[in-house]
């Protein structure tokens, strides 16, 4: 028989959010944060029904508009945007797992997809420039190039983000033996900041495949 | 043992993390590639049932990209449900404007 006296063996406390393993209730980005992303969702669904609003209004005039923008730039800004959002969820579970290396890697090349969707979207537009289609033409490209650029400028605002993430994920070097409180929450914080620039992208994201269909594909 | 200590109860915790992030990218190409083909066919009638068959592929897309990539599976249940009855109403809107107008 055992001599061990019958005590609980006492487990250090872990932080669930930074372990990868979120603990319920616990709002991934922080709530303040989700309040920003629902404020930007909002505008763009008032962008969203003006656009579908004035389809309805002068349905030629879109149809004709739609029948002039190339669903091929439109598939590969889709699939560039999805891509890219693909590595930054995946560079969020690496980071959480304290594989950072790994993280900073797919969260560079989340920041080329972002870059070539903006070259993409460039080569997109003054193609139709050429073609003689500006935003004095009529109400449907006025409304292309105002809600795409609209778009466009969060893509760009993302990609900084994307950015400032890596630089931020860089500072997130895990240390068994590492008991700094300081230290610790100083990369919780980073980890945070990492999350909550993902989601933001994942935002600009989604926001495309509305109006990628609303666009390119009704 | 430190925080950051990854978590080995689940064996490679990583990868099964990865898993049903990779399923969400391969589902939304091939739901993207669903509308690409809805939006060139022009043989199904009525051109109305065809935007509301593209607005619901788009508003699944939308809350698969919330719903896994956002990690909104593990965000409290509010956040959730604002996110998903908003796509819903959202989605309603569209279909109900495309089709009165």
């Amino acid at each position: 028989m055992s001599n061990t006296p019958a005590t609980s063996v006492q487990r250090p406390q872990v932080d669930h959010r930074v372990r990868g393993d979120l603990g319920k209730g616990d709002a991934t980005g922080g709530y303040g944060f989700w309040g920003f992303l629902f404020c930007d969702m909002v505008v763009f669904t008032g962008f969203f029904i003006t656009a579908i609003y004035e389809r309805g209004q002068d349905p030629t005039v879109f149809a004709h508009g739609n029948a002039e923008l190339s669903m091929t730039f439109g598939v590969v800004n889709t699939v560039l945007l999805l891509s890219a959002s693909l590595f930054v969820a995946l560079a969020v579970q690496s980071i959480r797992q304290a594989r950072t290396h790994a993280g900073r890697w797919l969260l560079a090349a989340a920041g080329v997809c972002g870059t070539a969707f903006t070259v993409n979207k460039g080569f997109e537009w003054s193609a139709k420039v050429s073609a003689g289609r500006t935003p004095q033409d009529d109400f449907f490209f006025q409304l292309y190039y105002v809600l795409t650029g609209f778009h466009l400028a969060h893509v760009i605002v993302g990609v900084v983000v994307l950015c400032f993430q890596w630089h931020r994920a860089g500072r997130i070097k895990p240390v068994p033996t590492d008991t700094d409180p300081a230290r610790l929450e100083r990369m919780r914080t980073d980890q945070r900041l990492v999350e909550s620039g993902a989601n933001y992208w994942h935002l600009v994201d989604l926001l495309w495949l509305v109006l990628f269909a609303l666009f390119y594909l009704i | 043992m430190s925080a950051f200590d990854t978590d080995r109860r689940t064996g490679d915790g990583v990868h099964v993390a990865m898993v049903p992030i990779v399923g969400a990218w391969v589902t939304l190409m091939a739901l993207t590639l669903l509308g690409w083909w809805l939006g060139r066919y022009d043989g199904l009638g009525t051109g109305r049932w065809l935007t509301a068959v593209i607005l619901i592929v788009t508003f699944i897309k939308v809350f698969l990209v919330g719903y896994i990539f956002m990690d909104l599976r593990h965000t409290p249940r509010p956040i959730l449900l604002a996110f998903a009855s908003g796509c819903f109403v959202v989605c309603m809107v569209l279909i109900a404007l495309a089709n009165i107008l």
